[in-house]
């Protein structure tokens, strides 16, 4: 069965469709990024940048070619649209777009990581083989039908996508709370006509027992045939929703986008194609993505507070949280009790951003510290001590220390043990 | 809220320092007719007066305020100022500003210029009476105070006011959070460069840096060397009136009310230790001789920030607007 499921065939379109639209994706968000100046304010300004567990080999290059790098990205990315060059494009965009995401996990966002995945499946793909340029430089290209599989793959990675977010929501202050949406929805209460209903507790109950029913559920009534077009019109309205009330970016109108593939008709038919051999490696691929997801569960206590694993889960719109972190500095050589201890102006070495997402998350405070050590350190300080008195607060309860204020995170190592140095 | 801080704070307040700015220009005008040290104490006066204004209206600097040149609270409320560097236009005859040396003109400027480095009126009268160019440089600095004032003034006074009411909620761009953000940045630039830096605060610095604090020229005069710590005191009183009209809000939210009184019990912890802070001898002269009450404010200060800067805005849902609003 699993044989005669992997040699039957669909048509190519959904991955036409699908390869526009990311490739469209691509480049307004690298247009986007260039015209508001975020090139400069993301990555030349600041002074300290934080890298990825393992990537901290990645290096930034600096102007003009990052500028260059943004460019070269864009035209890819048009690449992609027109299926112009489709292997070569599609495969410099993937490798273009992740270094740029590796610079800094400061601007991590499930939306570009989401860009990143699934631009890599459509690089495995033959998604160019229809309604491109390549097809017009040469027409032997042109097939219409595709094994299942690949269009099936997509569907499966939105599957993955919406679950886990669903999954994410079912904790007691999301269901029993109804917070963050208690904080959220108010915030918003002078639109129009809904304005005065968002304000009402009720109305954020309501919210978050949808949302975590719709996550958990929509992709099955998508895969219906006779649900597919109600449960697109559920999928518009919940995503214009969000984009209205949230601050979340393209990352509403991407997964309007994605949904699409359910639509598109593929037609499926028993065939015989052969069984390539990149079906292995999108194998593993996909069972990473159900396995990545599940790191947080195997540290104990409130994932939300030590956030051990969190990234690349699809964990979106959570939490409300929110610290000061103060960094304590001194130098502790030869044990000098009487050693003034400085405090850090924070502003001196991180963007705003890059200060806000760091004091809520302990992996970045950790790294932090180990910056502000070696900075002291280059400046003559024999042996810097930094320890840091953060606050955070978590869905409105007080603010209260997030980390060991003792601590000297200057020699603490970071890991994949779960952090002891981290408040329970 | 928002009409409220408009038209009892805001709006007064750049009415009253453009005022200052004039009868200072005046006053710097009679000066610079007849450079006697009465003269020079008159024209200190009124600078004091000025300082004052904009000690209360500096926490706004958003909308109007902002300016693609720089906000107006880089443009003129820079310091420390570069002396020599001043000094160096001046004997060039350079009074151009249309350039990015902000720590050569401003607000501070003046003070540099008004209260010289010996604080003495004499030595600074007969600066300008020997150096025409000296006179040129202070007329050339406070027309492009009272320019820049001006604009933000007659933006506030005419179409911004009505823009700024209208632009409701706590959503990113709204007038909530912009005054919000701006005060935070605000706070955190008192705590830090009033009082921190001076303090020799800094893990990079080896002790007390007293040419950082602010007003150091006005606080080496012996008429106004109170100047500096009185000018401090009433900064945090600008801090204290914004969040009046922040605290309301917090009556509905789910953890406000608690936060409010947990703020508001820091709050008189700041306020007990600036009156515990003596009024002389100068803040320059404090933090080198007795830091301990400077320091002891300080640290209440530096106790007050969390308050402000994560617990009040995730309560209030007020979207802090950074550049990369993309979200999560």
């Amino acid at each position: 069965m699993l044989r005669r499921y992997i040699t039957s065939t669909a048509s190519i379109l959904p991955l036409v469709v699908l390869r526009i639209l990311v490739g469209l994706v691509g480049l307004l968000s690298t247009i986007r990024f260039m015209v508001l100046g975020w090139v400069d304010d993301h990555y030349v300004r600041p002074v300290m940048h934080f890298s990825y567990d393992g990537f901290d080999w990645v290096p930034i290059p600096p102007q003009p070619w990052l500028d260059a790098l943004f460019v070269v990205m864009a035209l890819a990315a048009l690449g992609i649209v027109l299926g112009a060059w489709f292997r070569i494009t599609s495969i410099l965009f993937v490798v273009l777009f992740t270094w740029v995401f590796l610079f800094d996990k400061a601007y991590y966002l499930n939306h570009y990581y989401f860009i990143i995945v699934v631009a890599t499946l459509l690089a495995m793909m033959p998604a160019h083989r229809a309604f491109s340029v390549d097809v017009l430089r040469k027409p032997s290209l042109r097939v219409d039908r595709v094994p299942r599989w690949m269009v099936d793959v997509f569907k499966l990675q939105v599957a993955i996508v919406y679950i886990y977010a669903g999954i994410a929501k079912i904790n007691a202050p999301w269901l029993l709370d109804a917070m963050p949406l208690r904080i959220w929805l108010p915030a918003h209460d002078t639109m129009p006509v809904i304005g005065p209903l968002l304000a009402k507790p009720l109305t954020a109950y309501v919210f978050a027992w949808f949302g975590m029913v719709y996550d958990c559920t929509i992709v099955f009534f998508l895969m219906h045939r006779r649900t597919k077009w109600y449960a697109f019109g559920a999928v518009v309205v919940f995503h214009l929703c969000t984009a209205t009330l949230f601050q979340i970016g393209v990352f509403p109108y991407v997964m309007i986008g994605m949904s699409t593939i359910f639509l598109v008709d593929a037609h499926y038919a028993h065939d015989t194609v052969p069984v390539p051999r990149t079906i292995g490696v999108l194998a593993a691929f996909i069972l990473v993505q159900v396995l990545l997801p599940l790191r947080p569960y195997f540290y104990p206590g409130n994932m939300f507070w030590h956030e051990q694993g969190f990234r690349f889960g699809w964990r979106v719109m959570l939490m409300e949280k929110a610290a000061t972190a103060t960094f304590y500095v001194m130098d502790g050589e030869g044990g000098r009790a009487n050693e003034r201890e400085g405090v850090v102006v924070n502003s001196e070495f991180l963007n705003d951003m890059q200060e806000r997402q760091m004091s809520t998350q302990p992996d970045m405070i950790l790294q932090y510290a180990h910056k502000l050590a070696a900075h002291y350190r280059a400046r003559g300080m024999r042996d810097p001590h930094v320890r840091a008195e953060v606050y955070a607060t978590l869905n409105a309860a007080p603010g209260r220390l997030l980390v060991d204020p003792t601590q000297n995170l200057a020699v603490t190592d970071d890991g994949c043990a779960p952090y002891a140095w981290v408040t329970p | 809220m928002l009409t409220r801080l408009a038209d009892n704070l805001i709006i007064p307040g750049y009415t009253t320092l453009m005022a200052r700015i004039e009868v200072c220009s005046t006053e710097c005008e009679e000066l610079l007719a007849d450079p006697t040290p009465t003269a020079v104490l008159a024209a200190r006066y009124q600078w004091v007066q000025l300082h004052y204004a904009w000690s209360l209206v500096q926490m706004y600097d958003f909308g109007p305020a902002e300016s693609a040149t720089g906000n107006l609270g880089v443009s003129i409320g820079t310091f420390p100022v570069n002396a020599s560097k001043m000094e160096s236009k001046i004997s060039s005859a350079d009074t151009s500003t249309a350039n990015y040396d902000r720590d050569s003109r401003g607000i501070y400027g003046v003070e540099y210029l008004l209260f010289g480095t010996t604080g003495d009126s004499t030595d600074v009268a007969t600066g300008f009476r020997q150096q025409p160019n000296r006179g040129a440089y202070l007329r050339a600095i406070i027309r492009d105070i009272k320019q820049r004032v001006g604009q933000v003034h007659a933006a506030w006074t005419g179409p911004y006011r009505g823009s700024f009411i209208a632009n409701n909620g706590t959503a990113i761009g709204s007038s909530t959070s912009l005054v919000f953000n701006e005060f935070n940045k605000s706070y955190e630039n008192i705590k830090n460069f009033k009082w921190g830096i001076p303090l020799g605060m800094s893990p990079g610095q080896s002790g007390p840096e007293p040419t950082k604090v602010e007003c150091y020229y006005a606080s080496l005069s012996t008429e106004y060397e109170n100047q500096s710590i009185a000018a401090t005191k009433i900064h945090f009183g600008g801090v204290v009136r914004t969040w009046e009209c922040f605290r309301t809000y917090l009556d509905a939210v789910p953890g406000g009310a608690d936060l409010k009184t947990r703020t508001e019990d820091q709050i008189d912890s700041v306020k007990r230790a600036l009156d515990a802070f003596p009024m002389q001898p100068s803040l320059a002269t404090q933090i080198v001789s007795a830091p301990t009450p400077a320091s002891k404010v300080y640290t209440e200060l530096q106790k007050l920030t969390r308050f402000f800067k994560s617990e009040m805005s995730s309560r209030l849902g007020i979207a802090i607007t950074y550049s990369s609003g993309d979200g999560d």
